[in-house]
């Protein structure tokens, strides 16, 4: 879980933009990882799900020409699955991270707004979601939809276990963003710009999507932008303990789990994703990093 | 915090003292935890120590509420019942009783008891002490999931129901005689009582309602307990008054450690002198370095993977189950892909057992005939099956498993889906009631025999009178498979009755193709060469007789 | 002050019974047959499984069955194991101190190491090495906490063999009188390292941060051009500095070093609560996940109250503002 430290007014700014561009790159290499997957893994034709060990010898095979980073304990292309994992990693991380931001969004800025009780009751429920750990709660949420093939709209996506990823992530991130929003929108309400719109006579709902969100925008990003590295961790973590995606699906984290056996001995099945989930964390949390930083001059600036 | 708030910080080099002093205490709290510990190196002295890997807790240490393997490697050494499986032969032997004899009629046993045993109490067992742990089994109240092994006694089922309250199956003659009267012959009974739910208990403490002893268990085995740290450790230490003479080892430790690779790592690194889970020939040099510590020998198993026949597309289409058999390549499977382990299984009934069939033809891999029958099961090239599931529970072994059939049926046509669950929720998916079909439709099992008794498979899983959460989950019903079945368990003769389970056996295996036929099990034991005594038994690693083992560090 | 304790133990009571109710839904709705998992196995008879549901009150209507939980509650029955059939409260008990131990380790770990980064982050302002104390926060805030914990342990444990593998109080000592067990310094290190990762790169940053804010960056800077050692500028300042950072990373981060247990625990085989409510949601324990999240939920609170009242301690300025929220 990535935490989040108050923004850093002590910032070595022009040392962070580097972090910033590499956090950037790495989102950027990512992101192309993950939609070009079939064509970068067309030089050698394979699908995440070919055997191309031969039959007669024990996988997982040592990286050669053909599989450069070797093949996994079913004699599948190890390169190949890390590239197609990117897509579970990504999308997994991104739409969860849409969810939370969804919930978090109406829960943070009716609370800010409404105040009052409305406020108390939910920001204790906001409180109680974030005082619970992660990772428990996620299992016990995982435990409670253990049939996504049956569960309603979940069936209907191609791979419902991700589904079921999307749901559990996005609702326990949302606590986060939440708290996030009330402050901001208790911040703006008491600006100017707002007591004018009420002047005029705009209703509350107007207020808040037209002029309270687009100012709270920039936290949002960096939150969101550090959630989705805080998923990416968290589906790990879930299908290194073979509840979250389904196999023969290349999770990141699945991949941690099979390849956990031939570490002394075949390192690369195991180092391979692990480092890949660390990268793609670390290149998150950079870009969020970087991009508070960025806002906090902004701000500073006007 | 405000410059200069606490008085004396000015003074940079008391504050540095303090901070190097502060930063020690950090290293050294760490380093000091457990204050004045004296840990004594395993085996130094003349102490013998002998610790194994469990996966998890046991889920009970009460004989008669044990129905798994975790359970029994604790309970087995701590209790003793009137008879004992030798782990060799796999036949019955005395143990409490020190004799047995079988009316002619095949209905009355009567066993005479050793007068040396004691309780771990130090109270003396008499053939009292059988009555009321069988009666104790019995009770509706015990809630007991091995009831079953004493129905077969004259009035069990009238005394389970409470409508009497007397047990005419079990009558003590006298302090070291008890009878047990059966309702009518069943031969496999004395291998029936060998079960660990027949265990001796000691009446003052198990009529306990506060149920102390479910954590603090009394038997009159070769081990005591000692104590349970929950999810870290059991530890037993030698009963220096059994029977059998006290064991060599002084302390046995049971340590819970989940995550395989962890354990292994542990094995290798001398914190465990027995693993169960040795590590396969795929990771030569693991392999290498722990080959001469592997034993491997039979264990009574069989693995597969269960159709469901109550549900489509499996239900009466016996072609299509064939197909599945032949696509899948076993040989593959348990020879390259996880080599050193199992056989790859032709049917049910695993070696060592008396009907094992070696002249048994099964399914040999072979795709093209595999096409040939799924076309002649309606689905030619896979088109038009409905979407089928290969339900597991979760397990890396079982994901791979998985995942290689998978890939197998792939090069048929069919798509295979796995749905990975937890325990609980695989074995109500699995399960079914009486009348309704579990939702898995196909499913990874093994079945581990609770007696070596080709019957113990037979018909605990394919008799059409078990089908539901009894055992039959496939919802088999074959009225001459039955007939055969039925017909053995009434014999007495070892090579009739082995004959029938044979012909039984093929009408399940080559006419219905009733499972997907994958391994016979092996047990796969990893032993510290300074371990001596080790009696292999095809009962399971788990059963392996601690009062035989000993350490010889020093001789090596 | 009192009163503001009492006020916060008051809302304690509001948030234990939404959590509570929480996740007795929550279990209860879950598909499996507590019936069927208290009698431990397969192949039952099914009338076992309806004395079974007798015995155990399942057999009651839902909001009767929710009534006497709550009930039972208040009594301060957390109810019986359905898997252990102990009493959850004894369960909880044991299990705690383990991960208390290892929290506490990584939190000293984490701090120490946060301090020393922090403040030379601090010392070396816009330069690389404060760059590279960031991006060292960042990384370890992004390590896969059962990855690194599996490649420490397979590294110094089983290649290096500098230190065990895993293992606790297997030999150790007991405390008196509660009789807790005590883990061996040595095999605490590899967990408490692994789980120190969680909160060290928060610890370095807020460190920095603080050092800055106090001003006493220019002192610092001033120091070092006198010539001070930067030993002796950190021991100062750090020191003084040190310890309100330190406990707002616990107070932030105590949920996900919590979570971050759950992953240590499991790969080392640590006897503690994470582990333990792990393997009760697999095995669906409804009694000992209730517990346990309850537990938690008190801890959780617990601790946010120490962290709010050690900053009054260590800093005046804040009284105002935490006495009025």
């Amino acid at each position: 879980m990535p935490e989040t430290p108050p923004a850093d007014r002590f910032a070595p700014r022009p040392r962070r933009s580097i972090l910033l561009v590499v956090g950037g790159g790495i989102v950027f290499l990512l992101i192309l990882c993950a939609l070009l997957a079939p064509a970068l893994s067309a030089w050698n034709g394979l699908t995440p799900y070919d055997q191309v060990a031969p039959r007669t010898v024990t996988p997982p095979t040592p990286p050669d020409r053909q599989n450069l980073l070797g093949t996994d304990g079913l004699g599948r292309d190890q390169l190949t699955r890390l590239l197609y994992g990117a897509r579970i990693s990504l999308l997994v991380g991104i739409v969860a991270e849409a969810i939370a931001l969804l919930i978090g969004t109406a829960v943070g800025a009716l609370a800010g707004y409404a105040g009052g009780r409305v406020d108390a009751v939910l920001m204790r429920l906001t409180d109680l979601v974030f005082a619970f750990p992660g990772p428990l709660l996620a299992l016990a949420a995982i435990a409670a939809i253990p049939e996504p093939d049956k569960a309603p709209f979940l069936r209907l996506l191609p791979e419902p276990s991700l589904g079921t990823l999307f749901l559990v992530l996005g609702a326990l991130g949302w606590a986060g963003i939440a708290r996030l929003v009330r402050a901001e929108v208790l911040r703006l309400r008491s600006h100017e710009f707002t007591r004018a719109a009420e002047a005029i006579g705009a209703s509350s709902s107007r207020v808040v999507v037209r002029h309270l969100l687009p100012n709270a925008l920039g936290p949002i990003v960096v939150a969101g932008t550090l959630g989705v590295g805080g998923n990416i961790l968290m589906e790990a973590w879930l299908s290194f303990l073979g509840v979250g995606a389904r196999p023969p699906l290349p999770s990141w984290g699945t991949m941690v789990t099979e390849g956990q056996a031939y570490f002394l001995t075949k390192p690369w099945v195991c180092v391979a994703p692990g480092l890949a989930i660390l990268i793609a964390v670390l290149g998150f949390n950079l870009l969020g990093d970087g991009v508070r930083d960025l806002i906090g001059r902004g701000e500073a600036a006007a | 915090m405000s410059p200069g708030a606490r008085p004396g910080i000015k003074d940079g080099g008391r504050a540095a003292a303090l901070l190097l002093a502060a930063m020690a205490v950090t290293v050294f709290a760490a380093g000091l935890l457990p204050i004045g510990c004296a840990r004594t190196a395993p085996g130094t002295k003349t102490e013998q120590v002998f610790r194994f890997r469990l996966r998890e807790d046991p889920p009970t240490l009460d004989p008669a509420l044990s129905t798994d393997n975790l359970s029994e490697a604790v309970i087995l050494n701590l209790f003793r019942g009137l008879v004992e499986m030798d782990p060799e032969t796999l036949l019955p032997r005395p143990a409490v009783a020190a004799s047995w004899t079988i009316s002619p009629d095949n209905l009355a046993y009567t066993f005479r008891l050793r007068d040396d045993v004691t309780f771990h109490n130090g109270r003396k067992v008499t053939a009292a002490d059988a009555e009321y742990s069988f009666r104790r089994l019995l009770r509706k109240e015990t809630n007991s999931p091995r009831r079953w092994i004493l129905e077969p006694l004259a009035g069990a089922a009238e005394f389970t129901e409470g409508k009497s309250d007397s047990l005419p199956g079990i009558q003590v003659v006298d302090d070291r005689t008890v009878t047990l009267r059966l309702s009518k012959p069943f031969a496999p009974f004395l291998g029936l009582l060998t079960m660990t739910a027949t265990a001796l208990l000691p009446k003052e403490i198990y009529d306990d309602p506060a149920k102390a002893y479910l954590r603090a268990p009394v038997g009159c085995g070769p081990f005591r307990f000692s104590r349970w740290e929950q999810s870290n450790f059991i530890e037993l230490l030698a009963n220096d008054h059994f029977y059998g003479g006290r064991p060599a080892l002084d302390r046995v430790v049971i340590r819970i450690i989940e995550n395989h690779q962890s354990a292994l790592q542990e094995y290798r690194a001398g914190g465990l002198d027995s693993l169960d889970e040795a590590p396969s020939p795929d990771t030569p040099e693991v392999y290498k370095e722990l080959e001469p510590e592997i034993k491997k020998y039979p264990f009574i198993a069989t693995g597969y993977i269960g159709f469901n026949l109550g549900l489509p597309p499996f239900k009466g289409n016996a072609a299509l189950r064939k197909a599945f058999n032949y696509a899948v390549d076993k040989k593959y499977l348990w020879e390259v892909l996880m080599p050193g382990g199992d056989i790859p299984a032709r049917g049910i009934i695993p070696p060592g057992i008396p009907g094992y069939d070696p002249d048994l033809p099964g399914y040999p891999c072979d795709p093209e005939k595999a096409k040939a029958l799924l076309a002649e099961a309606g689905y030619p090239g896979g088109r038009g099956l409905p979407p089928v599931a290969l339900w597991v529970n979760t397990s890396e072994s079982n994901r791979r498993i998985a995942q290689q059939i998978q890939a197998d049926l792939k090069k048929i046509g069919v798509n295979l889906a796995i749905r990975e669950v937890d325990w609980g929720a695989y074995l109500k998916a699995v399960e079914g009631t009486k009348d309704t079909p579990g939702e898995a439709q196909m499913f990874r099992f093994a079945w581990n025999l609770d007696y070596p008794d080709a019957d113990a498979i037979l018909r605990a899983e394919l008799h059409s009178s078990n089908i539901g959460p009894q055992g039959n989950y496939f919802r088999y019903k074959n009225p001459e498979f039955d007939r055969l079945v039925d017909e053995a368990l009434r014999l007495t003769d070892p090579q009739a009755r082995a004959e029938l389970y044979r012909r039984a056996e093929r009408i399940a295996v080559m006419d219905d193709a009733v499972w997907l036929f994958l391994n016979y099990m092996q047990s796969y034991t990893l032993f510290k060469p300074y371990v001596k005594g080790i009696v292999l038994t095809p009962l399971g690693e788990f059963r392996i007789p601690l009062e035989r083992l000993r350490i010889e560090k020093d001789a090596a | 002050m009192a009163s503001f304790i009492t006020r916060r133990f008051l809302s304690l009571v509001p948030v234990l019974w939404v959590a509570a109710t929480l996740v007795w839904l929550f279990m209860f709705v879950l598909p499996g047959d507590p019936a069927r998992l208290i009698a431990g196995g397969q192949g039952l008879d099914p009338k076992v499984l309806e004395s079974i549901r007798a015995e155990w009150g399942l057999d009651a209507p839902a909001p009767l069955q929710y009534l006497s939980y709550l009930g039972k509650l208040l009594r301060g029955d957390l109810g019986t194991s359905y898997v252990q059939r102990r009493p959850v409260a004894l369960i909880l008990w044991e299990s705690f101190p383990p991960t208390l131990f290892l929290a506490v380790a990584a939190v000293l770990i984490s701090s120490a190491g946060g301090l020393l980064l922090g403040a030379l982050a601090a010392l070396q302002r816009g330069r690389g090495l404060d760059t590279l104390v960031l991006f060292l926060a960042l990384l370890g805030a992004s390590t896969p906490v059962f990855w690194l914990g599996l490649m420490l342990m397979l590294l110094f444990a089983s290649h290096l063999g500098w230190l065990p593998v895993l293992g606790y109080g297997m030999d150790g000592a007991v405390l008196p009188v509660i009789g807790i067990r005590l883990p061996e310094w040595d095999h605490l290190v590899l967990p408490a390292v692994t789980l120190s990762i969680v909160s060290l790169g928060a610890t370095a940053r807020l460190t920095r941060t603080s050092l800055l804010e106090t001003g006493g960056a220019a002192y610092l800077t001033t120091a070092s051009a006198k010539g001070a050692s930067p030993w002796r500028v950190f021991a100062v300042h750090a020191m003084r500095n040190a310890l309100l950072p330190v406990v707002t990373v616990i107070g932030l981060n105590f949920a996900s070093l919590l979570g971050g247990a759950v992953a240590t625990e499991y790969v080392f085989a640590w006897p503690g609560l994470g582990k333990t409510i792990v393997r009760a949601i697999a095995l669906q324990d409804l009694p000992l996940v209730e517990g346990g999240v309850l537990f938690l939920t008190v801890v959780f609170v617990l601790v946010n109250l120490a962290v709010d009242l050690s900053y009054l301690g260590l800093d005046p300025r804040i009284h105002d503002h935490a006495l009025g929220a």
